[in-house]
């Protein structure tokens, strides 16, 4: 009886160790991929439909959900035929099942979201050259559990999703003096109440709809960014042992 | 010393056989997994296409005044006159809009090839007595806040055109004010207007010398599996007899 109960209570105590690891991780993977490793602000991975497309909330979001999508899957696709793929050929395989990916997303865009697919354009397919899927696929996903790694997927699309809305809801304030203008495209008819008319403006401000404005509130967001880790860093002075660390794309590098 | 033994030649060669056949494998799977998503959403995007290509068309002639299938009552036409860019070769497209079987109204595609930054594409709804009936932009490159004032979204001007006609081949007033003629420019964007008023014009003219034939052409936009398919097809057949 003694026996069994300390086995039983080694056993749940092991349990629980690696429970409380496991909800570590995905702490951890949840800050890596909203904050500390950010694809958009930190890691600067698919900035050119980043900054194409984010002329509107609504264009942007459109986007930001393609790629957080495209992500998940191929994430866990990645991991679930990780065993099988041979090291040499890994990287065209991952290509092919992203690419896949895209294609089937796009067609489904196509089919019930034909507004959005139609303003993002060229974009959608370009999701495939975006660096960041590949490279959480290589980083992450061919090295990691299915449940790990679709985690992943959805952190790491959560936070370029993210940049992408902030950057759009940036630049269509300032350049149409509007939110969520054309809402009804992505999520069909009962949005068109979204639309917020935020300021009347009577000439727009051309600079922040075209290219260039995209790249100066980028550089904007990632100084914000900059500031709000400096200021954390001063209020926890008694961590000085961290070491400052490059920024990864791979975890190992 | 010459050759590499046996063993030694079949372990380089192997990996290589494996990682291709692997590779075909996924290539093969991946292919499938597309095609079938493609299988699957074809009607729906067709669907869609034609949901969108009946918005328009229901925007520049009234909805009320015909009562064909318009979206599958059209013909395709290779016209000089609307198109002088020699990269874009697709066909323009003319949407017959009848009631009870009489033509009272036809929407051409055209193409702008001289607007601001590339190519503008048109449609453009003209009556039977040559009097535009509406014009819409479905596509363009122009500059944001500037050049795309064309778009109905951004602007009321390119409703203007509603009820305008041409009197003869130099209408003088078929031009923006700047040129002379009866159409605004936009501040800061007299190219894109003065593009779009050239292709309507020039759209009008053709539509002015050939609107006859262009009703005895045979309908290239049938659906062939969709419900009023009998009837499409006795009205196919018997334009072709013309």
């Amino acid at each position: 009886m003694s026996i069994d109960n300390k086995e039983l209570t080694s056993e749940s105590a092991e349990k629980l160790l690696a429970k409380q690891a496991l909800k570590a991780e995905y702490k951890e993977l949840a800050i890596q991929g909203l904050w500390k490793n950010n694809p958009g602000l930190v890691q600067l991975l698919g900035l050119c439909p980043l900054l194409a497309v984010t002329a509107t909330v609504t264009n942007a979001l459109g986007l930001g959900l393609a790629t957080l999508l495209v992500l998940v899957c191929s994430n866990a696709t990645v991991s679930a035929i990780r065993q099988w793929v041979p090291k040499e050929v890994r990287i065209p395989i991952f290509v092919l099942i992203i690419a896949a990916f895209v294609t089937c997303v796009q067609l489904l865009m196509n089919a019930y979201t034909y507004g959005i697919y139609q303003s993002l354009g060229i974009f959608l397919p370009l999701i495939v050259t975006n660096c960041a899927i590949i490279g959480r696929a290589e980083a992450y996903a061919s090295k990691n559990p299915v449940a790990q790694a679709s985690f992943d997927g959805l952190m790491m699309g959560l936070g370029f999703a993210l940049v992408l809305f902030i950057l759009g809801a940036i630049r269509e304030v300032l350049g149409q003096g509007t939110l969520f203008d054309g809402a009804h495209l992505l999520f069909g008819d009962w949005a068109s109440v979204l639309r917020i008319e935020v300021m009347q403006l009577d000439s727009q401000f051309l600079l922040a709809i075209l290219p260039p404005g995209a790249f100066i509130v980028m550089g904007f967001i990632i100084a914000l960014k900059n500031v709000i880790d400096a200021k954390l860093k001063e209020r926890q002075p008694q961590v000085t042992e961290q070491i400052i660390e490059r920024v990864r794309v791979n975890f190992e590098s | 010393m010459t050759s590499l033994p046996p063993q030694k030649r079949s372990t380089f060669r192997l990996p290589i056989l494996k990682n291709s056949q692997i590779l075909a494998i996924f290539a093969i799977v991946c292919t499938a997994i597309v095609s079938l998503v493609n299988e699957l959403t074809k009607d729906k995007i067709k669907a869609q296409a034609q949901l969108q290509l009946l918005k328009t068309l229901h925007s520049i002639i009234e909805p009320s005044r015909y009562n064909n299938n318009i979206t599958q009552d059209c013909v395709s036409l290779n016209s000089a006159l609307l198109d002088h860019s020699s990269n874009n070769k697709a066909p323009h497209i003319a949407y017959i809009a009848r009631k009870n079987g009489d033509a009272i109204a036809i929407a051409i595609t055209s193409t702008a090839p001289n607007g601001y930054n590339g190519n503008i594409k048109l449609i453009v709804a003209i009556n039977m007595d040559d009097s535009i009936s509406g014009v819409r932009v479905l596509k363009h490159q122009e500059t944001p806040g500037l050049g795309d004032k064309v778009e109905l979204k951004k602007s009321d001007w390119i409703t203007r055109f509603n009820g305008k006609q041409i009197l003869s081949e130099n209408d003088s007033r078929w031009a923006v004010v700047k040129d002379g003629g009866m159409f605004d420019q936009f501040t800061g964007a007299t190219i894109t207007p003065r593009a779009v008023v050239k292709a309507v014009r020039k759209t009008l003219l053709y539509f002015k010398n050939n609107k006859q034939l262009l009703l005895k052409r045979p309908n290239n936009c049938l659906i062939k599996d969709q419900q009023p398919q009998a009837e499409n097809n006795h009205e196919n057949e018997a334009s072709n007899e013309h």
